[in-house]
């Protein structure tokens, strides 16, 4: 057993335990901070997210504990945050707010990986509705025509799970496409597109579609969709009429089943979208608590209109126990369909690492 | 618009937003002042209440953080030479050495009132750009990017005075630097060894905290004197003051510097400084005094930093594209409180447009009265002799590197920078370039990428690339001929010779330079030629130059007046207080490895000070505040998570819970 030398202030008296107390009580928090992992950088919509869930989940938790927010960055930062949830205590006190990308299988095989998202019991997710590909007008015309010069996709380096939709549309539908990795982020493509410098991206965020539709700089071409319980894909309500990648791309291709899941491998991590979980091993009646304040949390109808403002009206919930659920599908692909999904990203140049 | 402004106006004078705003102004100017810490962290920490106000006191509060969080900066950076932030590192060039001739009182002066002015020069600037503020926006890809960093990039050239060779040196190891991390053209985690340390890069804070801040306090610990060399500090502030209106045309052109460096976003606060600084170099009179404490030298950047606040929220305004972290995190306030980026700022909400226009004004007004206040304060803390000024600024270094990403690594990055750091200074090679190299390589690689992979090479002749180039030309080259035509050179002064050790110091310098290049690019032929090509450049201009260079020293050794032999006794000497301090700073780093920060941050100045001779009480007081400067600010603020040391490891016994 460990003796605790020194204790912050406000802990003094709980003299280093952890959330404990007799079987099947609720965990109390009074006098205790959460720290939050916060798997991005500052501002942007996994940060939004997890301060604002963070703050509302306080409110329905025991105590009410303030909660500290330590952002880890983007990138390889996304990583450095998984990896400290997988080292931290399972006493209640840390969370990590992430995104799809710290599941998708290409980022599970990276040597920096020292997580398993498999072990991380899932707090809950927020699913902002699928991204949606649109493009400058006047390039929709050279989509489908080789003899043209072809529509520019602005591209990070190949993590975003949209990409699929352009890549199977090269690859399938002959999409006169040719990519231009080395943009940092949403900010740099909506600069980009605006300019004609890009033709094309995709993001699921409101705040950066509808002023480009007001603007009437672009054309809504495709969503990615959302499965229903049939597995069949269905389209955000406010962007009913923008056709449905994955049901277009079936009636028009028969795919492999190598070819199939490598496209879900890509598309599926974006369906858990902005996920918060615990470290492994937190007990059962810890988790359960903050699943219980998540979905109160989101509830909220404080918490619910600051959200929206943000994000447009289409947030749904995603249980913990589901996003559990949906880890273990998409993180358990094989070799052969991560191998598929490196070569078409090097055959079009996204990416040159595994 | 003169309604919209007259309702601004109206709103924002109300008692709630006014408080507000001199609470945000307030609340900046103290973080903004603690080096490592930054005003980031005040946003994130007012963004929960932020969200529940009304849109005029949250644009008052907001901004009223963000107009000024360049103003108080200045502090440590003239004091102690430790950036208080990116945007206050180009200060320490000149700001440390005025401090040091007892000059600290007119640098804060000027570097207050220049803070103001350029502050409101960038509220007006935005103000007037209100009609065409989206073509001006969109004005800007990624060539015209390409060729402003370019710009930057040839600052180095001015920075590196009169080594040139040694400046393109310095810049190419920056470039090397900038160049670990993630590539996002290939997605290449260039130089990261398999780990996630390194796969995003080196943070700016380890550079320009080691860069600046350790030789200094290495070069204070030797000298054992103060900060400042004389005990009389003058009534400098009001001559401070003086100076920026004797100096109005540089003033505003810096000012206009930093608008158009806050106006591109992504460019940011770590840039706007350098350029303003570089320009002064090039374009003033009477140059060959920068570096040496030249009010010039801190009144350039100081106007360009606070002036890029009102540059950067054109493309906020505009589009919704903030173009640093600080204003996404206030966008996210706007967009909480109801206001909504785009057209209707410039429609049926340009009222809030206005409101932020005047808070830019009114804010700088405030902050550079408030700082000007505690000028001359602060100022005396430069006659405390230097067993008090290096261990609490150790202590602060340590603490902030750590602090920044909660990493055990930082520290030997750190202490790696410093090293380089100190053999920099000692050598001779000038520190800017590096610095500006690190801060601009990765943007000049990826524009340059985007713009051949978008346009091939037709970008040159783009207008907007061909009119910033034609300025570009201009500002370089004009200030040359004007200098020519004087009969001065070009490069100013010649410098003092090393001493024979020290030119074979610095033979062995370059020497390990172009090993490690050479390493660098045998590295690099594991990558696709897209990410590995910057690297082949880095090397192969580097070795070149490098053998250039020490063909030059050895030729230099031929003679004692290009190489005079050094004083045996005061080598010896330095070399024995250098090897001291260097031990007290492994020391330090060692002790909170082993026994954690709350130990060795009250025991290090306690027992530095009873070493050098200071009382029992100073110690002690000292020792104080330090503890309370790390459990106040790293434990109650920012709730670091301290790792157990090792020895508590050991033993078995947890640290914290």
């Amino acid at each position: 057993m460990k003796l605790h030398l020194f204790s912050t202030i406000g802990l003094a008296a709980a003299a280093g335990a952890a959330l404990t107390g007799p079987a099947h009580a609720a965990p109390d928090f009074t006098g205790k901070q959460v720290l939050l992992i916060v798997a991005s950088n500052e501002g942007k919509g996994t940060d939004i997210i997890g301060r604002f869930m963070a703050r509302g989940m306080s409110k329905y938790l025991k105590g009410n504990p303030d909660v500290i927010v330590k952002n880890t960055g983007a990138g390889g930062g996304k990583i450095r945050g998984a990896n400290l949830l997988a080292k931290a205590k399972p006493d209640g006190l840390t969370i990590m707010q992430s995104d799809g990308t710290t599941v998708q299988p290409t980022t599970l095989r990276r040597k920096s990986v020292r997580y398993d998202p498999t072990k991380f019991p899932a707090i809950g997710a927020i699913n902002r509705g699928g991204s949606i590909l649109f493009m400058r007008k006047e390039a929709v015309a050279r989509l489908m025509d080789k003899s043209k010069k072809p529509a520019i996709i602005g591209a990070i380096s190949g993590t975003r799970s949209w990409q699929a939709v352009p890549m199977w549309g090269a690859e399938f539908l002959g999409w006169n496409v040719k990519w231009i990795p080395g943009y940092k982020g949403n900010n740099q493509f909506s600069r980009a597109i605006r300019q004609a410098e890009i033709d094309a991206f995709a993001t699921n965020s409101n705040y950066i579609i509808d002023p480009l539709i007001k603007e009437g700089v672009v054309t809504l071409l495709y969503q990615v969709g959302q499965p229903d319980d049939d597995g069949k894909y269905v389209a955000r309500e406010s962007f009913k009429q923008v056709p449905i990648f994955p049901n277009e791309l079936r009636k028009k291709v028969k795919l492999t089943k190598l070819q199939w899941r490598a496209y879900l491998s890509l598309v599926n991590p974006s369906l858990i979208d902005k996920w918060m979980a615990l470290p492994p091993n937190t007990p059962k009646e810890i988790v359960e608590t903050w699943r219980s304040a998540y979905k109160q949390a989101f509830n909220d109808p404080e918490l619910k209109q600051q959200l929206k403002k943000q994000f447009g009206d289409e947030l749904t919930l995603i249980s913990g126990k589901r996003v559990d659920e949906m880890i273990e599908e998409v993180s358990g692909v094989g070799d052969d369909v991560v191998d598929y999904t490196v070569k078409l990203k090097q055959k079009y140049g996204i990416s040159a690492a595994r | 618009m003169l309604d919209a402004l007259g309702v601004a106006i109206t709103e924002m004078s109300k008692p709630w937003p006014m408080t507000l705003m001199l609470m945000g102004i307030l609340g900046s100017s103290i973080f903004a002042a603690l080096p490592g810490i930054g005003v980031l962290l005040l946003i994130t920490i007012v963004l929960p209440f932020a969200v529940t106000l009304d849109p005029y006191p949250a644009i008052a509060l907001m901004l009223g953080i963000g107009a000024v969080s360049n103003t108080a900066n200045t502090f440590p950076s003239v004091l102690i030479a430790v950036p208080g932030s990116a945007g206050s590192q180009a200060t320490i060039v000149d700001g440390f050495p005025m401090a040091q001739k007892g000059e600290a009182k007119r640098a804060f002066g000027a570097a207050f009132a220049a803070s103001a002015i350029g502050g409101i020069f960038g509220a007006l600037v935005l103000l007037g750009s209100l009609p065409i503020l989206k073509p001006l926006v969109l004005s800007f890809g990624s060539p015209e990017f390409l060729v402003l960093v370019l710009w930057g990039l040839a600052a180095v050239g001015v920075l590196s005075g009169n080594a040139p060779l040694k400046g393109l040196l310095a810049a190419l190891l920056g470039l090397l630097v900038s160049s670990i991390g993630m590539d996002n053209k290939t997605g290449i985690e260039r130089f990261a060894f398999g780990g996630d340390y390194l796969a995003d890069g080196i943070s700016l804070v380890l550079v320009g905290l080691g860069l600046f801040a350790v030789p200094e306090m290495i070069a204070l610990s030797v000298r054992r004197t103060s900060v400042s060399e004389t005990s009389d500090l003058g009534h400098g502030t009001w001559q401070g003051i003086k100076d920026v209106f004797e100096n109005w045309w540089l003033v505003i052109r810096c000012s206009v510097v930093g608008v158009w460096v806050g106006f591109l976003p992504g460019l940011g606060a770590s840039v706007a400084d350098w350029f303003a600084y570089a320009h002064a170099v090039q374009t003033e009179k009477n140059n060959e005094n920068f570096g040496k404490g030249d009010v010039r030298g801190v009144i350039a950047p100081e106007s360009s930093n606070n002036s890029k606040e009102g540059g950067a929220l054109i493309p906020t305004i505009a589009f919704g594209i903030p173009g640093s972290t600080s204003l996404a995190l206030m966008l996210i306030v706007f967009i909480a409180v109801g206001i909504t980026p785009g057209s209707a700022m410039l429609t049926d909400q340009l009222s809030y447009t206005m409101a932020m226009i005047w808070v830019l004004v009114i804010a700088n007004l405030i902050a550079a009265a408030l700082a000007i206040l505690a000028a001359a304060p602060f100022a005396s803390l430069s006659l405390m002799p230097f067993y008090v000024i290096v261990p609490m600024t150790l202590v602060l270094c340590v603490s902030s590197s750590y602090a920044s990403h909660l990493i055990w690594y930082d520290l030997i990055t750190f202490l790696v920078f410093s090293t380089i750091g100190y053999f920099l200074k000692l050598f001779d090679w000038p520190r800017p370039p590096f610095l500006v190299a690190v801060v601009l390589g990765s943007q000049f690689e990826q524009y340059l990428w985007l713009s051949n992979a978008r346009y091939g090479w037709t970008w040159l002749l783009q207008p907007g690339v061909l009119v910033i180039l034609a300025i570009v030309v201009v500002t370089l080259i004009w200030p040359m001929i004007s200098r020519h035509r004087q009969g001065k050179s070009i490069r100013g002064e010649k410098p003092e010779p090393l001493s024979r050790g020290l030119q074979i110091g610095d033979i062995i310098f370059l020497t390990l330079l172009m090993v490690v290049f050479a390493i660098a690019a045998s590295h690099a032929m594991a990558w696709v030629v897209r990410a590995a090509l910057v690297v082949y450049f880095i090397a192969g201009v580097g070795i070149l130059i490098g053998i250039i260079q020490v063909v030059l020293n050895l030729r230099a050794l031929r003679s004692p007046e290009t190489a005079p032999p050094s004083d045996p006794t005061r080598t010896v000497l330095e070399i024995r207080r250098t090897i001291e301090i260097a031990a007290w700073l492994i020391a330090l780093a060692g002790g909170v490895y082993l026994i954690g920060f709350h130990i060795t941050m009250a025991a290090f100045p306690f027992i530095y000070v009873r070493v050098y001779g200071g009382g029992f009480r100073p110690a002690l007081l000292l020792s104080f505040i330090a503890e309370i400067f790390v459990i106040g600010v790293f434990d109650l603020l920012l709730a670091v998570l301290w790792p157990t040391p090792f020895l508590f490891e050991l033993i078995g016994i947890g640290y914290f819970i």
